[in-house]
């Protein structure tokens, strides 16, 4: 009964959705925009509602409906039964319907807009929620029924019970569909032909929350696949981490020029291709994902019949985007001027070469199934070429971050920003020729990545500094200029940070990575570290045996951990499994595992057991800097002036006095 | 020419929904990896070979190595058809799907009556024996390939893989992955099936 209610409820949306996208151009607007409010809010409860009924059969583990028999099990925790709702493709696409209606209703409930322009946002809004809701409802209804109801579900891969699952995928696709909010506004505007700097006013929050759940849904994912996957690594640029990174790409572009365009009115064709581009990348991610034309190690439930549909969907919103843009292109003049060396030549660099970086992962992506189209020749293409052409791409991006906030607006002197900036570049210098002397087996490229690192950390710090006037001397009125300072100072500076410390774990553990792979008898020296193994137990865990090595592990001679890496096979599955186990601290990780080696079985046991061991440094500044790029986005978020639905803020000039 | 500028990504996108319908249809498996080694000659290399008795196999001495002259054979109307036929797989003692194919291919050794020629992959000697011994060689001569040298020539991905070759040392077939479960097996002895019906005619024309 439950689940044919959330069926109806589906249903019901499907129909408001549709009303709600007709309902401004057919009607009066005073009714128009009372309906499309109504329509929305109505339309979030209702999918609500019947995405409830689906966690319903998964918490009762009713196995007559098929997606529940399919991807859970009565035996199953409680947690990875709720997750196990978004577990698989019709979950998956309901929650997705889910978000968009949730936005939908965000924007009616708390907009700064005027109620006109809200009705037409929510009328874009509303196509979009038609589209994905007939394709769940056509194609892959999660209420189908099975008659007889087996006795027990399918269980979800065991690899996908894991904490990951619970959180990862719903804070993806916040971000994911969030742009689609941002999507809405643009072609609200265009089909409205008023662009200006109230519009980026009224967008901006919306950015900056898909962007901050997109920043922490990869992340996440990351985290997830080297600790709990054990993958041994944090990105693989394979095609499905490609699709979710490059909205963030594009969607961190955005941010920064709908900056400008709120502040300076500059930027206006630029931040409304980047609205359209950001949610179409969404899409794209969507239909990758999906379809599989792409071969990736993420595997998902797959059917190329869907992929027509979530094609032909991501074609017409994009074209017919970009088609709305191209005969609005008259509106979208430039009117903010400035000079070559500005605050706005800053962000214009920021923007060029984030869109570089977001082609050139695209480029990769795509490649092989663009050759394979026009010579029918299959390739691939790996990290060699993502870390030879995104890196240099991001140094002077890097660079440049450390520059661009001390510029001020209009007109910049660049002189006085450098002289100010001349301890900072000492600093960064010697860091690098200090990195350089201590490990001279690394790539040059690492050094310099770690200088970049180095330098935007510091720079962000003097920044902000200066704003504070921290070195003035006045002390006592410290306090008071700190709280005067807006929250979106904070934010910006936190996130650069954020970034800096990133920066260190990305080329920390990817630069000076070390691994060894030695016979469990004989001890291994790595990374200052000494290893050995001590013993190896066997026991029987309910449905697979366990062989659990002990590995001590010593640092000058003193013993620092004992680790447990487990080699499991699945009576069942009858495959092998192996669960490393990890020494973390904050310089690093050592990560250990152990596999059998089948050559010589006379010489005693532990002979016959290999022991891998690697040394993954200063990889946890990967997740930690994430963790502040994302409380950056949420401390702006904070801000008086991007708070949804607060009265409309002060003229902009006033609040640049403060800042500058 | 404004308007040009801002028709760019208009056909960009076309272009590229239509390359992505293009993939979408056609009933193509990007999993697939075609070989280019298909049609062409087996390339030329010469590997050394293991001591028989360290393996425990039957008779003494060394097993042979392996070169490329091997697959040319000479008289071919003194031997059966089925000898005409060749298979070569790359195989490690590391490697759990060759352990999982292993079976399967004596089996079908055994039932075709082929030559089987193993090249070992990058292994230690001292593994691949106790491998070796362990599991029965069905190989007819072993090269042992420890730099991985020869797997390049030979466009290798990965092990296992598996190639047919005719009289002449013509590569017909290329099987990457395991020889194991319906589908693979299958298509392993479809191709089988078509290198000895090749070689058949070849051996009529030649009466």
């Amino acid at each position: 009964m439950i689940p044919e209610l959330g069926h109806f409820a589906l249903i019901i949306a499907l129909a408001l959705a549709i009303v709600q996208g007709v309902a401004p151009f057919i009607t009066a607007r005073a009714t128009g925009v009372s309906i499309t409010r109504t329509c929305a809010i109505t339309q979030a409860l209702l999918i609500t509602a019947a995405f409830a009924a689906l966690m319903h059969g998964f918490i009762t583990s009713d196995f007559s409906l098929y997606n529940v028999a399919a991807n859970s099990h009565s035996s199953k925790p409680m947690i990875y039964k709720i997750a196990a709702t978004w577990g698989s493709h019709e979950g998956s696409l309901l929650l997705w319907v889910l978000i968009l209606a949730i936005f939908g209703a965000g924007v009616a409930l708390r907009t700064r807009a005027t109620p006109d322009f809200t009705a037409r946002v929510l009328s874009v809004q509303a196509w979009i929620t038609t589209a994905f809701l007939l394709f769940l409802l056509l194609g892959s209804n999660p209420f189908l029924r099975l008659d007889p109801a087996p006795i027990d579900g399918n269980d979800l891969n065991p690899l996908l019970q894991d904490i990951g699952l619970v959180l990862h995928p719903p804070l993806l696709y916040l971000g994911y569909v969030g742009f689609s909010i941002v999507f809405s506004f643009a072609i609200a505007a265009l089909l409205d032909g008023r662009i200006d700097a109230g519009w980026a006013r009224m967008v901006r929050p919306w950015i900056l929350i898909a962007w901050v759940c997109l920043t922490a849904g990869i992340s996440l994912g990351s985290w997830w696949a080297y600790y709990e996957l054990g993958w041994g690594g944090w990105w693989f640029w394979d095609p499905v981490e490609n699709v979710s990174f490059m909205p963030w790409l594009l969607g961190t572009a955005l941010l920064h020029s709908a900056i400008v365009m709120e502040r300076r009115d500059a930027f206006r064709a630029w931040t409304l291709l980047l609205a359209i581009l950001t949610f179409s990348l969404s899409l794209f991610g969507t239909f990758i994902v999906r379809s599989g034309v792409l071969t990736s190690v993420h595997a998902f439930a797959l059917d190329p019949e869907r992929g027509v549909y979530l094609l032909a969907l991501m074609g017409i919103a994009t074209g017919g985007a970009l088609i709305l843009f191209a005969i609005r292109a008259p509106l979208l003049t430039q009117s903010g001027v400035f000079a070559p060396i500005s605050r706005e030549t800053g962000l214009m660099l920021n923007n060029l070469f984030l869109m570089t970086a977001t082609l050139t992962v695209f480029f990769g992506t795509v490649y092989p199934l663009v050759l394979e189209a026009l010579v029918g020749e299959k390739i691939s293409v790996g990290p060699p070429f993502f870390n030879k052409s995104f890196v240099p791409i991001c140094l002077p991006l890097i660079i440049l971050m450390g520059i661009g906030p001390f510029l001020s607006w209009k007109r910049a002197d660049m002189g006085a920003v450098l002289a100010r900036l001349k301890g900072v570049f000492l600093l960064s210098v010697i860091a690098v020729l200090a990195l350089w002397y201590w490990r001279t087996e690394g790539p040059l490229l690492a050094v310099l990545s770690m200088g970049a690192g180095v330098w935007l950390f510091f720079a962000t710090c003097a920044e902000f500094a200066r704003k504070v006037r921290l070195f003035d001397g006045d002390f006592a009125g410290l306090g008071g200029r700190m709280r005067r300072l807006p929250r979106a100072a904070y934010g910006m500076s936190l996130a650069h940070l954020g970034m800096a410390i990133c920066i260190f774990g990305f080329v920390g553990s990817s630069a000076w990575k070390q691994d060894a792979t030695v016979f469990a008898s004989d001890s291994v020296g790595l990374a200052g570290f000494e290893l050995r193994m001590t013993g190896l137990v066997e026991s029987r865990a309910y449905n697979y045996i366990s062989q659990t090595g002990t590995v001590d592990v010593y640092k000058n001679g003193v013993r620092v951990t004992v680790l447990y890496p487990e080699r499991r096979f699945y009576l069942v599955a009858e495959s092998t499994t192996t669960e490393s186990d990890i020494y973390q601290h904050i310089l690093g990780d050592l990560y250990v595992s152990i596999s059998e080696s089948s050559g010589s079985e006379s010489s005693g046991t532990q002979s016959r057991w290999i022991l891998r061991v690697s040394y993954h440094p200063l990889v946890n500044f990967i997740w930690f800097g994430a963790g502040i790029l994302v409380l950056g986005g949420l401390v702006s978020l904070g801000d008086r002036r991007l708070r949804i639905g607060a009265p409309a803020g002060k003229r902009t000039d006033k609040i640049k006095g403060a800042k500058s | 020419m404004r308007i040009a500028v801002f028709c760019i990504p208009i056909a960009v996108v076309f272009i590229l929904v239509g390359v992505l319908f293009w993939a979408l249809n056609g009933g193509r498996d990007p999993s697939i990896v075609p070989s280019v080694m298909v049609g062409k000659p087996v390339p030329v290399f010469d590997l050394g070979g293991f001591n028989l008795e360290e393996i425990g196999g039957q008779g003494e001495g060394l097993i042979e190595g392996l070169n490329s002259a091997d697959f040319l054979i000479k008289n071919n109307t003194q031997n059966s058809i089925n000898n005409n036929i060749q298979v070569l797989n790359f195989f490690a003692s590391w490697c759990v799907p060759c352990r999982a194919e292993h079976g399967q291919l004596v089996l079908l050794a055994e039932q075709y009556g082929f030559i089987l020629y193993g090249i070992n992959y990058k292994d230690k000697v001292a593994d691949a024996r106790a491998w070796l011994a362990e599991l029965g060689s069905p190989y007819d001569k072993i090269g042992v390939d420890s730099d991985g040298r020869v797997a390049i020539d030979f466009g290798l991905t990965g092990v296992p893989e598996t190639f047919i070759i005719n009289a002449k040392g013509i590569i017909l077939h290329h099987h990457r992955g395991p020889i194991v479960g319906k589908t693979a097996v299958g298509n392993f002895r479809r191709a089988l099936v078509a290198a000895f019906k090749s070689a058949q005619d070849q051996a009529e024309q030649n009466q």
